[in-house]
Parts: C-alpha cells; structure tokens; sequence
C-alpha cells in the first residue's frame, strides 16, 4: 500500500501534538511489510513565523521517504493580528478573510503541485492536522483519495467555512477519539460520522498488574503540558488553590507541573505549585506513579496524551467534565474522574488521597483499558483498517 | 472492565450529590461562592456571534419515563402547537433584532478594524518586508553598532543580537563577533529563545507598529529578556517645523517617549528615557524599558 501523509512540519525536532502523531503514524507503518510511506512537508520549523528552516528536497528519515517544500506565502502579522482579535471576539469571518487567515499557516505552492503528482501514485493521502493550508487547500487537490486526520478541537477555526467544505468533501476522516467524533457530527451534522484510531503507546510488557507504582508518600497531583490559559492550566491552579485554602485545608494537596517553557506564578500560587520544568519521559513517569492523581482540566483535547500516560503508571486521573473526550475516555476506561466546578474537583480529591483501594482500582481500570485497545500494533492496524475502509 | 466503568461513574454522580448537599446546607462559604459564579466563571461557548442568532422556538420534548413518556410528550406537544400563534411571531421578532444586532456589531467592528488600518498602512505602500531592505527596520538597528561599541567600551561582557538590512553593518557585526539576523523583528524575535538577551536595542521600530502590536512585540521581547534585562526602543521629539521635512514618508506615526510612557506603563515593566542626541532636525529619545526581578 502507497501512503502519503501532507503535514505542515515534519521531523523529531518538532513540537506539537498532531505533527507528533504524524511522524509515529509514519514511521511505524513504514515498518509494516505492505507500506510505502511518503511525508510531503515544508520547510518550516517554527508555526508563528513560518520561515524556511529546513533544507527543501527529499531524504529518507527513519525508513520513511520526507519530501519538504519551501514556503511560498509570507504571513502578514499584523493582519492576521487583527483576524485573531475579530475571531477571539467571536466575529465570523468573510471568506476573503477566512482566506487571508489560512494562508497565513504555511502555504507553499510547489507542495501543492507535490500533492497532485502524489495522488497520482498514492492509494490515500492522509492530511494532519485540520488548520492548515496543506490540509484545506491540498486535500481539495484530489478529495477522492485524501483523508483528513483532524485533530478538531471545539474552537472558533473550526467553524470556518472553508474548513467544512474541505472536511466534508474529503474521502473521511480519522478521528482521535470518540469525543472529537462527536465534535464532528456536532459541527458538521451531514456528515458520517468519523472512524476512530487514535494514538498509541510503547507498553513495557514487563511492568506487570503488580508492578512498582509506588504510593504516594503526600497527596501530590501532577499536570503534564504546556502550561497556558488554553490547557486550563490557570483554572488547575485556582482550584488546586481553593481545595488547599478553603474546601479542605486538612486535606491540602502538592500541585506538581512539569512541561516545556517558563512559568509565571503569582506568589501565593507559587507556594502551592511545584514546578519541575521540562523532565524525560522517565521521569515524568515516575511522578505519575507516585501521585494521588493526574489533572487535566482542558477543554481543548482531540486525543490527550498524558490520560494514557497516567494510566500506565497505574494513576488516575481527574479531568474537567466539560471536555467529552477526556470524559469520554475516563467514561469507556473506569480510569478516571471528571468534575465540572472547584468544590467536585476539590470533593474528588479528598477521595482519591483518602481511599488508596480507590485510587488503586481506578489507575488499574486505566491501564487494562491502554493495553487492550492503545499498544501501537493495535493502534496501526486499526488505522490501516480505516484507510482501506475510506478508499476502497 | 463493566465493574470499573460503572465505579467510576457511581463516584462521580456520588460527588455531585454530596456538594448539592453541601450547597443546599450552605456549607460553602459565601465569598467563595461569588469567586466561583464570578472571576473563575468558565465560559465554554464560543460559538461565533452569528450562529447564536437565530433562536429556535420549537425545542425538543422528551421523556423517557416508561408508560407515562409517550403520553407527557404528546400532552407538551399539544401544548406547544395551542400557544405556536402567540409564541413564534414573537421569536420571530427577537430573531430580526438578534441578526441585526449581530450585523450591527460586525459592521463596528469592520469600521474599527479600517480606522486602525488606515493610520498603520496604506495598501499602496509597499510591503512591510520591502522595507527591512532598506535597512530601517532593525532589531538592533541603525546605532546598534554605536551602542554595542558604547557597551563594550564600558568593560560590559553583555551579549548583543542583532538585526539589520544593512550589508556594511552586517559585516562590522560579523567582525566584531555579533550574531546578526535579518528579517521582520516580530517574527525573529519570537524565533529567538527566551530568558536569553541581556539588551536588545529594538530602534526604527516604534514608528512602524500599530499600538496593539508593538504591545505585542514588547511582550515577546520581555520573554527573550533575562530578568533585569533591558530593552531599549527609539522615539522621536518631533517640533512642528522639523516634522515635515524629517517625516519618514514610510512611517506609520510618530511615536514619541510621552506615547511610549503612556502605552507601556501598566505592562509591569521599568520605563526610563534617555536622550540620544539630534538628527535630521528631530531630537531623538531612547526609551529604556526593564523587565523586573533581576
């Protein structure tokens, strides 16, 4: 099978979440005995500036063949400052402006002819994420045999109108998980609905039901993320905030947060947070296991990694009732708690610290939930599943 | 898996029980119930202005009590269509005013957004990137290489970046072993690590920039600052015979220190003007503005 994914940026130096996924899709179906996998990207390292970092051509990365493409549209920031405003304050946008936006994210005309030649070879191509150029302007190149892996979050770019027409025209989309599908029937009612894949996770076959996770000396919570006002991270902070000050003082808890970049805190949230700044994957492993529980309270998540993560370190987690996929994945697991205000989430807390059977079952109702239906084997024959489904 | 499903569900739906309880009680105290209605209120609808237009008179009715169900819902339905005459015209009433209203609302905003464009950049003029040709536009700009001598001089062993169009500056900033990047400075600023500079001289910038962006800028370069580290921006003192002769004619406005003051004064930052001489007629500020906490 010929596989073509088109992604923005592409490469293991590349931060996000959705072009992460991509370059695990690729390489791990490269391995597969069936698969050619090609990845059409640009030269782009940075997504606000959009500059040609990257040497344009072709080389093979981990067994997949990576064809990157300079970046032909400079972005205009300070128009696509003004767009952002109308949009944060709640303004539709015209399609010459919807236009403007998404030309801004990227595009690069010579991908577009790389496109076309690819749909010719291909048996799909397979676009990541939903907000860029390359994925509104090239799956319309041939929507025949283009999949749309979308990464939807529930926000305002998702009611553009020129990303409906891409979405809906497209061969079919692949879904993270069950709650961005129904995002998708949501937004686009005459759709069918999405086929769901998701991400997977290397599971050490070793670390056994009766492995090492260690019980937590303290009640600790610890958050995994970028620690900004889009991941709820200031509404953790507040809550954390009221449970220790207000709600139940005896039951006061250690906020432990780790993620890239700097954090700013207000003094008196200083006392209460732990930050340890960017940490291995061992590491934060390692926390989880020894923490009460893993928060996350954002509302914008297609897929969210740190709940699988959390589950395999035996841990539960608590996250916002608000947000249907991480309640959606806490609902099919048993491996976690949802709230929807400071004195459920404060009430959840003072359980999981007082009652270790709880904490136990919930954190192994997690895993068994991970290892059943998210190791990559599973994950990557689910996927190529959907593709044949989608274009046959 | 059904057992763990079904506990965490029961937690839940336990929790939510036993802080109505609570609320019902009052056990909650009052101030934190108003923080909670108030400041750590979460708004989770953002649909656009438009789509929440339209407001549908006809809402679902359902219930699925068995026996009872089908009877209620046919009874509310029965209901629903004997008052329809006196409800939907009223709807309908609400629903021009809510379009217009929303269209109104859009058209302000357009108008705003047209004012703000039309005192930052005329579409005939040339792009904003042509312009870093010519060399004005610079991160480290036109005194940079004057500051930087002026720092080293001092016996200062702080580091400076720089960026400039300028091709004999670029190579002096070679040779005296500066890093030099050209470009637009919004954009190679916001490449450039943070908490990594120590001075960023960011003239022939202000000038340029419409408020909302050179908030923008600001904010990007105090990130990319060390604590205690300073960023220095020009300002011009423009005299009313000066001003024609020595107008940019590719500036956007003049933006003097008092301007500079005013727009950066509540950005928790240190603000402090110097002078930096005359040139072309116009006397030339510099505005040195600190990020806090060394």
């Amino acid at each position: 099978m010929k596989l073509t994914f088109v992604v923005p940026r592409y490469g293991p130096h590349i931060v996000g979440g959705a072009e992460t996924l991509c370059r695990e899709y690729a390489e791990r179906l490269a391995r597969r005995a069936n698969c050619q996998v090609t990845v059409l990207s640009t030269c782009a390292v940075n997504h606000f500036v959009w500059e040609n970092e990257l040497a344009p051509g072709e080389t093979m990365e981990a067994g997949v063949r990576v064809v990157r493409y300079p970046v032909t549209f400079t972005k205009d920031i300070g128009l696509v400052g003004d767009l952002e405003r109308r949009i944060a304050d709640g303004y539709a946008l015209s399609a010459s402006d919807e236009h403007a936006w998404l030309v801004s994210t990227g595009y690069s005309d010579p991908m577009m002819d790389g496109i076309e030649a690819a749909a010719v070879t291909s048996d799909a191509l397979l676009f990541m994420p939903y907000l860029f150029a390359s994925t509104v302007y090239g799956a319309r190149i041939a929507p025949d045999r283009s999949i749309i892996v979308p990464c939807l979050h529930d926000e305002s770019y998702a009611r553009f109108g020129a990303i409906g027409e891409t979405l809906q025209e497209a061969a079919g989309l692949i879904c993270n998980s069950g709650g961005e599908a129904d995002l998708v029937e949501k937004l686009f009612p005459a759709m069918t609905r999405p086929m769901v894949v998701g991400a997977g996770f290397d599971i050490d076959p070793n670390d056994g039901e009766d492995g090492s996770a260690a019980a937590p000396s303290s009640p600790t919570i610890s958050y995994a993320g970028r620690r900004e006002r889009g991941k709820n991270w200031e509404l953790l902070v507040e809550w954390t905030q009221l449970h220790n000050q207000i709600l139940a003082p005896d039951d006061a808890v250690t906020l432990v947060t780790m993620g890239g970049g700097r954090v700013q805190l207000s003094p008196a949230a200083a006392q209460l947070v732990v930050d340890r700044g960017s940490v291995s994957e061992a590491e934060r492993q390692q926390q989880f296991a020894t923490s009460t529980a893993v928060a996350q309270l954002s509302l914008n998540e297609s897929f969210s990694y740190v709940l699988p993560q959390a589950w395999l370190a035996r841990t539960p987690v608590v996250v916002h009732a608000n947000c249907p996929v991480t309640v959606g994945f806490c609902q099919e697991s048993g491996g976690g708690l949802w709230v929807a205000s400071a004195e459920e989430y404060s009430d959840a807390l003072v359980r999981l610290s007082n009652d270790s059977d709880l904490r136990t079952r919930l954190g192994r109702a997690g895993r068994s939930h991970v290892e059943a239906h998210y190791s990559w084997d599973v994950v990557i024959d689910r996927l190529l599943a959907a593709i044949k489904a989608l274009v046959s | 898996m059904g057992t763990h499903e079904s506990e965490a569900a029961a937690v839940v739906a336990s929790i939510r029980s036993d802080v109505a309880k609570k609320k019902a009680n009052k056990a909650y105290p009052d101030e934190l119930m108003m923080r909670l209605r108030t400041e750590l209120a979460l708004h989770v609808d953002d649909e656009p202005l438009d789509a929440l237009a339209d407001v549908n008179p006809a809402k679902p009715v359902v219930n699925r009590l068995p026996g009872v169900g089908p009877v209620i819902v046919f009874v509310k339905k029965v209901i629903r269509r004997t008052v329809a005459w006196y409800v939907i015209p009223i709807v309908g009433d609400q629903n021009r005013f809510n379009r217009r209203a929303a269209a109104e609302l859009r058209n302000v905003a357009r108008a705003m957004a047209d004012e703000d464009r039309a005192w930052r950049r005329r579409a005939s003029d040339p792009p904003f990137d042509a312009k870093l040709e010519k060399g004005r536009d610079t991160i480290l700009g036109a005194w940079g290489k004057f500051v930087a001598h002026h720092v080293k001089s001092e016996g200062s062993d702080v580091g400076i970046v720089g960026a400039n169009g300028d091709a004999v500056e670029g190579a002096l900033a070679k040779l005296q072993g500066y890093i030099r990047r050209d470009g637009n400075p919004c954009q190679t600023l916001q490449a450039w690590r943070e908490e990594s500079l120590d001075l960023l001289v960011a003239f022939g910038i202000t000038r340029y920039l419409q408020p909302n962006v050179l908030l923008s800028f600001v904010d990007v370069a105090m990130e990319r600052l060390r604590p205690g580290g300073t960023l220095l921006l020009d300002a011009a003192v423009p005299t009313h015979d000066t001003l024609p002769s020595a107008m940019d004619p590719l500036m956007q406005r003049w933006m003097g220190p008092d301007a500079v003051h005013t727009l950066l004064v509540n950005r928790g930052v240190e603000i402090s003007v110097v002078e930096l001489g005359k040139q072309d007629g116009v006397r030339w500020s510099g505005v040195a503005v600190t990020r806090l906490g060394r």
